[in-house]
């Protein structure tokens, strides 16, 4: 049955290039941070790391977050209009199941960019001579921040399904990345959910990986992560059509 | 004209459009007056502010303008409206009013936060004197760009029926325009981007500040006003309303 | 003869208003149920209860011989072909590529795709964006849609709305070669008497949330030869109900 709806998730997606500003967004950062890097050689001395700084630093508060955002809005807003919940939800299968292949088609597209995020940075350290790039450390934060990207887009999934607004959720987005930056300078980084994308990222602190541990991280992921899909499964299954 | 911005108004009631931009505005303010102000920054208070501002209102008031624009016509999208209204009325002046409708709502977003941030300055006990000259430039300075953008998202809002197209725009530009702030050594950068045009008005610059002494020995300068840029900006509001407005006349709904 | 589908004292309650009130319903196999009443009776409540898209307040659904459930709905709705006020669409996809996705999600043949467009007209369109579609076109695609997995029971909410005459007829020819070339049980609303009047077998007939009738179409012209069946409508629902 999930199977039948992530087909049909990625059939709607047909003819609407979504995921093409998923693919240029991470360019705009990978291209100045590399310039960036460069006219401030002196400063940043440890090679790969001050790289990723570079790179990932406003990404990861501000524009992942937004660009989830929207593509949350966009997967609920289509449901939204011309009554598709209607044919949706009077279809023999689970509506904890619409939620769940929504929130799966979402989880692909952040570890599609996470991925794309990775490549560029080998890409660029490339082009810039460096050699024995941390691959191991790369993988760790792009996993990571995929895991932490992903319960953000269970919370902007269940938001965009409960508000009708295409912008507001999107406005909640920026404000849950602004927030994620606060909560990570008061150190609560590995707890609030708008952080974690940022925290398993590090893109602050490179160097150190995660303090508290990485199955910790983890576990409040897919803590998060089941508490939002149980949520908006609720949500969807108590939706009525009136 | 007065009708159609009174049908405008009593469109967007429970679309909270002003609450939005009130929000949106006093969370810049959050940002901007979060950490505390004592000893040095207190001095260097009011220009402290006009260097900071501009990054600021990059991320905030572009972000405001396409939030808004969305919201103003993703609703005659839903309900088929336009068709229906073209029928009526010219459509140069259906994306006339509308524009000038989003327009109030941002221009009340600049000057509220432009107030506000003075008050905050106040509040907060800057040193004397307050520089009003060079806030009512920097007042202009945020309104022009953000009268731009906002034309440029109303143009893509209003035009283009899927609203992912004007906000990953949105969003793409901010996100540039930061960086293109960010970026001190590529000034070339802010100037080429629209979103970067706050960085590229901010007419302060700041010497003396190092990592260890912060901002002890800091001062602050005034730079010559980029004139040259900001007609360049007039004409780009205008060059994008001309067109845009042609685009939405043409387009069949 | 057995009953496809049958209500036991079906209540829904919005707030303070009652827009389905005690509602027992009764629909029977292989025959096409007219469902009558003013705008704003409670029809559309009534079928979205039907179809598990609003939950009653009160009472129970009986489909299939089946009591409807959170355990029971995948089961049921499996058999049940439905358009609802407006026909669903995604705008941005054409008429074919609409039909694939529910296809997907039914998991049945993707001949059917072919079987249904030709059924409903639109093998010509089917390759335009839905966007483009005429309102008569999209009422098609959503017909299109409730025939696609060939369902026993066919519920259709106002299917004529937004067509033209001769869309109108054929329309309704089609719904009404249904029952005896694929089976199917089928629910017609509608708010105008001579569209149920053309169509139906049985009749029900709602104001105010009520069932004020119930029962063949022929015993309603038999209830009182002096009147016309208009009068009789109206003398059910109530005369300052308009039509």
């Amino acid at each position: 049955m999930l199977i039948r709806l992530l087909k049909a998730e990625r059939l709607k997606l047909r003819r609407s290039p979504v995921w093409l500003a998923f693919l240029l967004m991470p360019v705009l950062p990978a291209i100045l941070g590399t310039l960036n890097y460069l006219g401030n050689i002196e400063i940043l001395s440890s090679e790969w790391y001050s790289l990723w700084t570079q790179h990932t630093l406003f990404t990861d508060y501000f524009f992942l977050p937004i660009m989830l955002g929207i593509y949350c809005s966009y997967i609920m807003h289509q449901e939204h209009l011309n009554h598709n919940w209607n044919k949706l939800f009077s279809m023999p299968v689970g509506r904890a199941n619409i939620f769940l292949a929504k929130l799966i088609s979402a989880s692909g597209m952040v570890l599609l960019s996470e991925a794309w995020i990775g490549a560029l940075f080998l890409i660029s350290g490339y082009v810039l001579g460096m050699s024995d790039p941390p691959l191991g450390s790369l993988a760790i934060w792009c996993l990571f921040g995929t895991l932490g990207g992903v319960v953000m887009a269970a919370i902007q999934l269940t938001l965009s399904m409960f508000i009708k607004s295409f912008a507001l959720p999107v406005g909640i987005a920026f404000a849950g990345g602004l927030s994620g930056l606060v909560f990570l300078s008061k150190h609560l980084g590995h707890v609030w959910p708008y952080s974690l994308m940022a925290y398993g990222m590090n893109s602050n602190s490179p160097q150190e990986l995660i303090k508290s541990g990485y199955a910790q991280f983890v576990i409040i992921c897919m803590v998060y992560i089941a508490l939002f899909t149980i949520f908006g499964s609720v949500v969807a299954s108590r939706k009525e059509m009136g | 004209m007065i009708r159609l911005l009174k049908s405008e108004y009593l469109k967007t009631r429970r679309r909270f459009v002003f609450l939005t931009a009130i929000v949106m505005t006093l969370a810049m303010l959050a940002w901007t007056f979060h950490g505390s102000f004592k000893g040095d920054t207190l001095r260097l208070g009011w220009m402290l502010l006009l260097y900071q501002m501009p990054l600021a209102n990059t991320v905030f008031m572009s972000l405001l303008s396409m939030i808004v624009a969305s919201r103003l016509c993703d609703l005659e999208h839903r309900g088929a409206m336009v068709r229906k209204l073209a029928s009526a009325i010219d459509k140069g002046k259906i994306y006339d009013a509308k524009l000038l409708y989003g327009l109030a709502v941002v221009l009340f977003a600049v000057v509220f936060s432009w107030a506000a941030t003075i008050a905050l300055g106040y509040y907060k006990g800057f040193w004397a004197p307050f520089p009003m000259k060079l806030y009512l430039f920097y007042l202009l300075f945020t309104a022009a760009p953000t009268v731009v953008i906002y034309i440029l998202q109303h143009t893509l809002s209003i035009c283009v029926k899927n609203q992912t197209v004007s906000f990953f725009t949105g969003a793409l530009g901010a996100f540039g325009g930061m960086f293109a702030l960010y970026l001190q050594n590529l000034p070339w950068l802010r100037r080429i981007l629209i979103w970067g045009w706050y960085g590229a008005l901010q007419f302060v610059g700041l010497w003396g500040w190092t990592k260890e002494s912060r901002y002890a020995d800091a001062y602050f300068e005034i730079m010559p006003f980029d004139w040259i840029l900001f007609g360049v900006l007039i004409a780009a509001g205008a060059a994008i309303y001309i067109l845009g407005r042609a685009w939405f006349k043409r387009k069949e709904f | 003869m057995t009953e496809t589908v049958k209500t036991y004292g079906l209540t829904k309650r919005y707030g303070d208003v009652l827009s389905v009130s005690n509602l027992s319903m009764s629909v029977k196999e292989e025959r096409i149920y007219g469902f009558l009443g003013p705008n704003g009776a409670g029809k559309s409540t009534t079928l979205k209860m039907l179809l598990d898209l609003a939950r009653p307040t009160a009472g129970a659904i009986d489909i299939f011989g089946r009591r409807l459930s959170g355990r029971t709905r995948n089961e049921i709705l499996k058999d049940i072909g439905s358009l609802i006020e407006s026909p669903s669409f995604y705008g941005h996809l054409t008429g074919e590529e609409n039909l694939r996705i529910l296809q997907t999600v039914l998991d049945v043949p993707r001949e059917n795709i072919e079987k249904v467009l030709s059924i409903v007209r639109l093998d010509k369109q089917r390759g335009k964006k839905v966007s483009a579609y005429s309102l008569g076109m999209k009422q098609r695609l959503g017909l299109a849609g409730a025939l696609l997995s060939m369902p026993k029971l066919l519920i259709l909410d106002e299917p004529t709305n937004g067509l033209d005459p001769a869309g109108i007829q054929e329309i309704r020819e089609l719904i009404h070669s249904l029952p005896e070339k694929y089976g199917m049980t089928v629910i017609v609303s509608s708010h105008l008497l001579p569209e149920i009047d053309r169509l139906a077998d049985d009749v029900g007939i709602i104001a105010n949330g009520k069932m004020m009738y119930q029962g063949p179409l022929n015993s309603l012209h038999e209830m009182d030869h002096s009147k016309s069946l208009e009068e009789i409508f109206l003398d059910l629902t109530g005369k300052e109900q308009s039509l």
